[in-house]
């Protein structure tokens, strides 16, 4: 089986991908047959995923890069607001809330690009009225 | 369908499709950065006049931040971390998220997926955010030790 991730072909009976840590989906049930080497396959198939225990099972991105990056280059309040969304993702995946880590996600990203063109606007006033006035820089 | 979803390129057998657009995007993050490098390691941003002044800086008179994070990249790119650390030590210490994060992701673009993805537990970033606020007012704060956390 590939994983659906990035697609590295798994370990037999594995639930997570070697590669990402990503959760495989579910495989058929094994053969039921004598009881002990049902519990052979149930040892084999609860594999620890890689990264710790408190690891979520699903992705969503939060973005966090981009509001470290807008909060050193852009020094705007929307790289602060980021960073709550970005809090906001992970916290809700490890609650299991994964309607509402969608929703902060999409939050963030919007957030991300609010201050990267706030940034802009921001550059283009300044070089246009106190073009390298003062010493010091971003 | 597969034939549909799935674009053959040079490097690697099959690529789904929608690598390669954010494999551009990669490749172009990288022409910037080595644009940017190249002006910061020959231009010295401690000259003034050399870079635009921070938007915050100008229109407020405090620091923000990020104020001093060329001046701090400029002093790594001449080998002196702790000059670095001086102009802006929390841009020193995101350096490393930041890089690691782009190998992470460019290499999964090109189908070699060996880093992990590492989830950053949500209280760490609680504590990043408070750590950002409270350096962001220590830094503006004219009293000589918090004084020298000022770009």
């Amino acid at each position: 089986m590939r994983c659906t991730s990035c697609g590295t072909e798994s370990i037999e009976g594995a639930r997570y991908c070697h590669s990402c840590g990503r959760r495989l989906p579910e495989q058929p049930e094994p053969q039921f047959g004598a009881p002990s080497s049902g519990q052979q396959q149930s040892d084999l198939r609860s594999t620890p995923p890689p990264f710790g225990a408190e690891r979520p099972v699903h992705h969503v991105p939060s973005h966090l890069v981009w509001a470290i990056l807008a909060t050193l280059f852009c020094c705007l309040p929307a790289g602060i607001v980021s960073i709550v969304y970005a809090a906001q993702v992970n916290g809700k995946l490890t609650a299991g809330d994964l309607e509402g880590a969608l929703r902060a996600s999409n939050s963030a990203k919007t957030w991300a690009l609010i201050s990267v063109a706030l940034g802009l606007v921001a550059g283009v006033i300044f070089l246009a009225t106190d073009p390298f006035g003062s010493p010091g820089s971003v | 369908m597969h034939s549909v979803l799935f674009v053959r390129t040079g490097a690697t057998p099959t690529l789904p499709l929608w690598r390669v657009p954010v494999r551009a995007g990669y490749v172009l993050l990288a022409l910037l950065a080595a644009v940017g490098t190249a002006l910061l390691y020959t231009i010295d941003p401690r000259e003034p006049g050399t870079y635009p002044l921070c938007p915050f800086l100008g229109l407020t008179g405090y620091h923000c931040p990020g104020c001093g994070t060329l001046r701090a990249l400029h002093m790594l790119l001449h080998g002196d971390p702790v000059g670095a650390l001086g102009y802006n030590a929390l841009a020193v210490l995101a350096l490393p998220s930041l890089v690691y994060t782009y190998v992470r992701g460019a290499l999964h673009t090109v189908g070699a997926s060996v880093l992990p993805r590492i989830f950053v537990p949500s209280r760490w970033i609680w504590a990043l955010l408070v750590g950002v606020l409270i350096y962001w007012a220590l830094r503006n704060l004219p009293l000589w030790p918090l004084s020298s956390l000022a770009p």
